[in-house]
């Protein structure tokens, strides 16, 4: 079977590093992995542009045929819900994949003096994926790190806020919401696996990590501050989805 | 005037006539909660009126809590979206809010070359 990886808009402008780690490290179980860096057109099927969502979307599957991919790994929820309504591909989660191959040996236990607890926030587009949700908490917990898990969680989530558009549709909503959201989780130290959600737990008075973060990054301590919120910069984000092709082109 | 489409419509009118009103996805809807009125009232003011304020339309998050806890598993998102889709196919496909530009924009800088790439494996 062949496999491919893509790591979504969002991700890209977050963190180009840790995308090129996760390739290489998948590299190693998939050697034939092909890479697809596009846009899967979510914003477009969101804001209602069905015709233009369509044409995106079909660019999309061609390049993953093209590359002759069987099964596509995904890491990004919102490319992974528009994935997973063609038949003409099949989609995985990163999460449950990493869950199954096993954590970098470096990054198992790396935490297992962390005074660290988190709380997740599941991506709201994934909220009927329960394996995805588990494979999550697996791994933190192969990372060492308690985890305290929020009532409205997995199936029961709330979205980050920026669900639908609603950032730049009405963005004094869309921020009611994430301080909502962060009032409803048990902690303020969240763990996402969306690198937009992770932007809006920030924006909602949340410290927040990537679990990609946690998994490529330093042991983060009770205390400790986030990483900074590039996404809230156009400059950066569009910078960073360059530097995303760069990384891509050389691992 | 937009002229919203029969199926549309009809998701609307299901919405309005099955809605009973209990307010459950409303707890932790932000949208809802700000918004007011009960998905029966909203989905039964656009049926009769023929509208609905954009804004509207595209404050939903699209996130599904409220089907999810709803008695009646009512699909509020779908009927957003298709309220959104023909706001713009029946305005020509000009887009009902001038923000939204933004994700045209962004979706075309998205293709250009220095943004993607394809690489097939060995
Ligand atoms: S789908 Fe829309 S209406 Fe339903 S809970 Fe989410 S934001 Fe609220
Ligand atoms: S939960 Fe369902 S029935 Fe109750 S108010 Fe909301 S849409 Fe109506």
């Amino acid at each position: 079977m062949r496999h491919g990886f893509m790591a979504g808009c969002s991700l890209s402008a977050y963190c180009p590093e840790y995308v090129g780690k996760t390739v290489s490290y998948l590299k190693q179980f998939y050697p034939e992995l092909s890479i697809i860096q596009q846009c899967c057109g979510k914003p477009l099927y969101y804001i209602g542009e069905q015709q233009k969502f369509e044409k995106q979307y079909n660019k999309l599957l061609d390049s993953i045929d093209d590359c002759q991919v069987d099964e596509i790994i995904v890491a990004c929820q919102g490319c992974l819900s528009m994935l997973r309504q063609s038949e003409r591909v099949k989609s995985v989660s990163l999460w449950p994949v990493l869950a199954k191959v096993g954590l970098p040996a470096a990054a198992i236990g790396k935490a297992k003096d962390s005074d660290m607890v988190f709380t997740i926030q599941d991506s709201c587009p994934t909220r009927n994926e329960t394996d995805i949700h588990q494979a999550v908490i697996q791994l933190l917990r192969e990372l060492g790190y308690q985890v305290k898990l929020a009532k409205l969680s997995g199936k029961n989530t709330l979205c980050c806020g920026m669900g639908g558009m609603c950032g730049v549709a009405n963005p004094k909503l869309a921020h009611d919401a994430m301080v909502h959201r962060v009032e409803t989780l048990p902690t303020k130290n969240i763990v996402t696996y969306c690198a937009s959600c992770r932007s809006a737990m920030m924006n909602g008075g949340g410290q927040s990590w990537h679990l990609l973060d946690l998994i490529w990054g330093p042991v983060v301590m009770q205390g400790d501050h986030c990483p900074e919120n590039v996404l809230n910069s156009t400059f950066i984000s569009w910078k960073n989805r360059y530097r995303t092709k760069k990384v891509l082109e050389h691992v | 005037m937009i002229k919203y489409s029969a199926a549309t419509l009809a998701k609307a009118q299901y919405i309005s006539e099955t809605c009973s009103a209990c307010r459950r996805c409303q707890r932790d809807c932000v949208f809802l909660s700000q918004q007011g009125q009960t998905p029966d009232q909203l989905f039964g003011d656009f049926v009769t009126t023929g509208k609905m304020d954009p804004k509207i339309a595209y404050s939903c998050q699209l996130c599904q809590h409220c089907t999810l806890v709803c008695p009646h598993k009512l699909d509020l998102a779908a009927a957003f979206l298709a309220i959104r889709q023909d706001l713009i196919t029946q305005n020509h496909g000009r887009l009902p809010l001038k923000q939204l530009n933004g994700v045209r924009f962004n979706q075309i800088f998205s293709n250009f070359k220095l943004f993607t790439y394809t690489r097939k494996g060995d």
